[in-house]
């Protein structure tokens, strides 16, 4: 069934020359989670505030759970949506203690019950004993965990996260990226995520769906996001990207693979069917792999960029000048 | 050789400005040590008269704060978070009060008790003397208070309203996600979040109460500050008048401690969240009509009203022609609140100069204790000062007396406002100079030099904008004034308070409406500065 629905939205705020979001259309399905990306201003958070019904579209309809919260006459205020929100730090109050957090959006149920809920979200995010803390007294990553933990408090249809791992160090960003996951998918909650960071969106997202200048310019499942971009501006979303060389097209890969990723790459020393023959022309180190840039025998090495090779950091050496060839690896 | 941050020792300098804040703070030691004096009458006042200046000045002080509350939390809230007819207006001009001196506010509403008098009238025929007597008492409370909540609600107004523009608005509207309405959302996200400076706005207002004269006076409700006066000039009796100051000093010290320590309870504000201004909801129709009585209504009582009564006398007053002795007034006011804004001026930033960098304990004490004068009510420093120059004139034992001369009236400002300059100054040093003043040092300039070429002409504007709010408050003042002024010297306040005293209100109006004149000169740019240092345009 379908959870959140969006038909031709679009927003512009006072006094701006073009819209910040323009005739969106878009579905979430219920337990799906789908991963908003995209540049700084591309229009992320605008729609995250609109389904969240803390901005209004200019034109276009909303549905959550198939009832009409905006657009066409209709205005769902936030709190009467059943829609949770997780802010980049949390955001939560800082006069209240963590069970007064949680607790916040609990309403209409006994003592009982509410101290039962209290615990099994406490529990679920593994923070029972900071129960009576105050905000300022948890590390970044316990205060993500109980925003969410009072995201979920309510019961909302879905839940939605503005960049929750921005501004966490890499170790702890990751730890809590599985963690919030997790979580998500053990209550089962429909979930949009907004982040400007790729590899989060991809480890998180059922789909994801690519905003630039308030446009929606692909979306999918994320693995054919990942590997059949529609065009550079997606591409390079997710790190470097070759265009497909003009002596490949069509030989080697066919229609439908405009980009390729450098680690779908492989370097040859030898000639072989299908291959393109290249020269190196310089390496970078890359940590746990060599970075291998090469540019097809015969190309106007002042025009052309060269494309990148990712390869094994303990695999051939391959020094500046010489002659390979290059090759597509088969995506399993 | 100049002194660096990181190497402060008890120099020249410092030595000369720490003993000015002695002198700074020797009215207030000296009333402090006169709560140890003992005199005939002492037992009398005690008995008599002092259980009704302590529970007069305590009713005051909570009606006219639960009042000013009242006034100024749903302003504040709805200009900073709403959007409705005349909000822009209502932002800037709700300040306005300020500009009002309680008593000249006092001397506009002087006429109600008047126009009530058949409703008295009809209530003693009705419900016999008694009943006369407490809606008499209960009219002059209940006015008294209005009066003064009206022209200090702007205090908490202020606060409230630059806590409520820089709240945190993911902190908002995450309430709001949580299902809670605006209102939910206003008493338990905002108010609790703004707590601190809500507070800080009350405690300006409470002082402000117990430093009160003029209004008391007027409308008959004599409090502590009331009774030094009372004391001192119906009974003569300087003793008591001493000991009652430093009651009040004592009283001032304790709520300063209070609204200290509470400000300590500050931690758990998230600094670390991201601040982005409130964006404002629109209200409908019912609403917008809502919010205008909440911003109107304080407005007029605190500033349309008695400006529209004021200028009405004052129209009567002029239409024959100036009376002969205003302008010579006008004068001798505005050259005495110039040369004490110079004085004072010179010594905030004397102070604040010295005070650079320097971690010193006992200089920061000193230094705190010397601007402590702000808190404490005009009659009581200028009992200090009295104290001080009598003393003074007896170790000098010698025909010229420095009480009673334009001298102790200046010192008495210096005691009182020295605060008000040294503030914006010291913030000013901070935020303008950061280590200049080490770095011409290390360019060779010793310190007098550095202060003459670098810190001085970058000053130029924190140090106008603590003159010009200095003026304001020489010009307004009126319990130390008229303790200290010489025989016959009179100013705009002293003036405009004698003559609503001897019920010549309608001549009264003039200087009084000069005094709001160049308040509102003041206030405007100096509110337009406030907005500008955070809060969303």
């Amino acid at each position: 069934m379908t959870c959140l629905e969006l038909k031709g939205v679009s927003k512009r705020y006072d006094g701006a020359v073009q819209d910040a979001l323009h005739a969106l259309d878009l579905e979430i399905e219920e337990g799906e989670i789908l991963g908003v990306v995209g540049a700084s201003g591309s229009g992320k958070t605008t729609l995250l505030r609109l389904v969240a019904g803390l901005e209004s579209p200019t034109t276009g309809e909303l549905r959550i759970g198939g009832l009409k919260v905006a657009g066409g006459g209709a205005w769902v205020p936030p709190e009467k949506r059943g829609v949770g929100l997780v802010f980049q730090e949390g955001a939560l109050f800082p006069h209240m203690t963590v069970e007064a957090n949680v607790a916040y959006g609990l309403r209409g149920l006994s003592k009982e019950e509410r101290m039962a809920r209290l615990h099994y979200l406490l529990a679920m995010v593994n923070l029972r004993a900071a129960a009576l803390r105050y905000p300022h007294e948890l590390s970044g990553g316990e205060r993500q965990r109980i925003a969410l933990a009072r995201a979920l408090a309510p019961n909302p249809k879905m839940v939605l996260l503005d960049e929750p791992f921005s501004n966490l160090d890499p170790n702890l960003r990751t730890y809590l990226r599985d963690q919030l996951l997790a979580i998500i998918r053990k209550v089962n909650a429909t979930a949009l995520v907004v982040t400007h960071d790729t590899q989060d969106a991809l480890v998180i997202s059922d789909r994801l769906a690519i905003l630039r200048d308030g446009q929606l310019v692909q979306h999918g499942p994320s693995r054919d996001v990942y590997h059949t971009p529609n065009d550079a501006y997606c591409a390079r979303l997710f790190g470097p990207a070759n265009a497909l060389p003009e002596a490949w097209s069509g030989v080697a890969v066919g229609k439908g693979r405009p980009w390729i990723r450098p680690r779908e790459l492989e370097l040859l020393e030898n000639e072989a069917p299908g291959t393109l023959e290249v020269q190196v022309h310089a390496t970078q180190f890359l940590g746990d792999q060599l970075g291998v840039l090469v540019y097809p025998i015969g190309v106007d090495r002042a025009h052309e960029e060269p494309l990148l090779v990712h390869e094994d950091l303990y695999g051939h050496l391959h020094e500046v000048g010489a002659t390979r060839w290059i090759r597509l690896r088969s995506i399993v | 050789m100049g002194i660096g941050r990181a190497e402060w020792r008890w120099d020249r300098w410092l030595i000369g400005a720490g003993l000015l804040c002695l002198v700074v703070v020797a009215p207030l030691v000296a009333v402090l040590f006169g709560l140890g004096q003992t005199g005939p009458e002492w037992g009398h006042v005690a008995s008599t008269l002092l259980g009704d200046y302590l529970k007069n000045t305590a009713i005051l002080a909570i009606v006219v704060s639960l009042l000013a509350l009242l006034m100024a939390l749903p302003a504040a809230w709805l200009v900073v978070t709403h959007e409705f007819p005349g909000r822009r207006v209502f932002e800037w001009a709700l300040v306005l009060p300020l500009a009002f001196p309680t008593y000249v506010a006092a001397l506009a509403y002087l006429q109600i008790p008047e126009m009530l008098i058949p409703t008295l009238v009809w209530v003693r025929e009705q419900f016999g003397v008694d009943a006369f007597m407490l809606a008499q008492t209960l009219l002059r409370y209940g006015l008294l208070s209005v009066v003064l909540a009206s022209v200090l609600f702007p205090y908490i107004y202020l606060s409230a309203r630059t806590s409520f523009a820089h709240h945190n608005r993911a902190l908002i509207e995450a309430s709001q996600m949580l299902g809670q309405s605006g209102r939910a959302t206003f008493f338990r996200i905002a108010l609790p979040l703004s707590r601190p400076a809500i507070i800080a706005g009350l405690s300006l207002v409470v002082m402000e109460v117990l430093n009160d004269y003029g209004a008391v006076n007027l409308l008959g409700v004599p409090t502590l500050a009331d009774g030094v006066f009372r004391t001192w000039f119906g009974l003569e009796d300087r003793v008591s008048a001493i000991r009652l100051a430093g009651l009040v000093t004592l009283i001032v010290l304790v709520l300063i401690g209070l609204e200290y320590a509470q400000r300590g309870k500050r931690s758990f504000a998230d600094a670390r969240t991201e601040e982005r201004p409130i964006e404002r909801c629109r209200l409908g129709r019912i609403g917008g009509i809502f919010a205008v009585i909440c911003c109107g209504l304080p407005l007029t009582a605190g500033f349309l009203y008695p400006a529209w009564k004021l200028g009405q006398w004052s129209l009567l007053n002029l239409r024959d022609s100036v009376p002969s002795h205003f302008l010579p007034m006008l004068g001798r006011s505005l050259a005495l609140a110039a040369s004490a804004s110079l004085m004072i001026v010179s010594v905030g930033f004397l102070l604040a100069f010295t005070a650079r960098g320097c971690q010193s304990r006992s200089w920061k004490g000193l230094l705190r204790a010397a601007t402590l004068g702000y808190a404490m009510p005009g009659a009581v420093v200028a009992v200090g000062v009295m104290m001080v120059f009598g003393n003074f004139d007896q170790w000098l034992d010698s025909n010229v007396l420095l009480s009673g001369t334009l001298l102790a009236v200046l010192f008495g400002y210096l005691t009182r406002f020295l605060a008000v300059a040294y503030q914006p100054i010291s913030a000013g040093m901070d935020r303008l100079c950061g280590r200049l003043d080490e770095a011409s040092q290390l360019l060779g300039d010793r310190r007098g030099r550095t202060f003459g070429r670098v810190i001085l002409p970058l000053m130029r504007r924190p140090m106008l904008a603590a003159g010009m709010l200095v003026f304001v408050d020489v010009l307004k003042e009126l319990p130390l004034t008229m303790i200290l002024r010489p025989a016959n010297f009179e100013t705009l306040a002293t003036k405009a308070f004698g003559l609503a005293k001897e019920g010549r209100i309608h001549e009264g109006a003039l200087p009084s409406l000069a005094i709001v004149m160049v308040g509102i000169v003041v206030l405007i740019p100096l509110n337009r500065s406030l907005r500008g240092g955070g809060e969303q345009a």
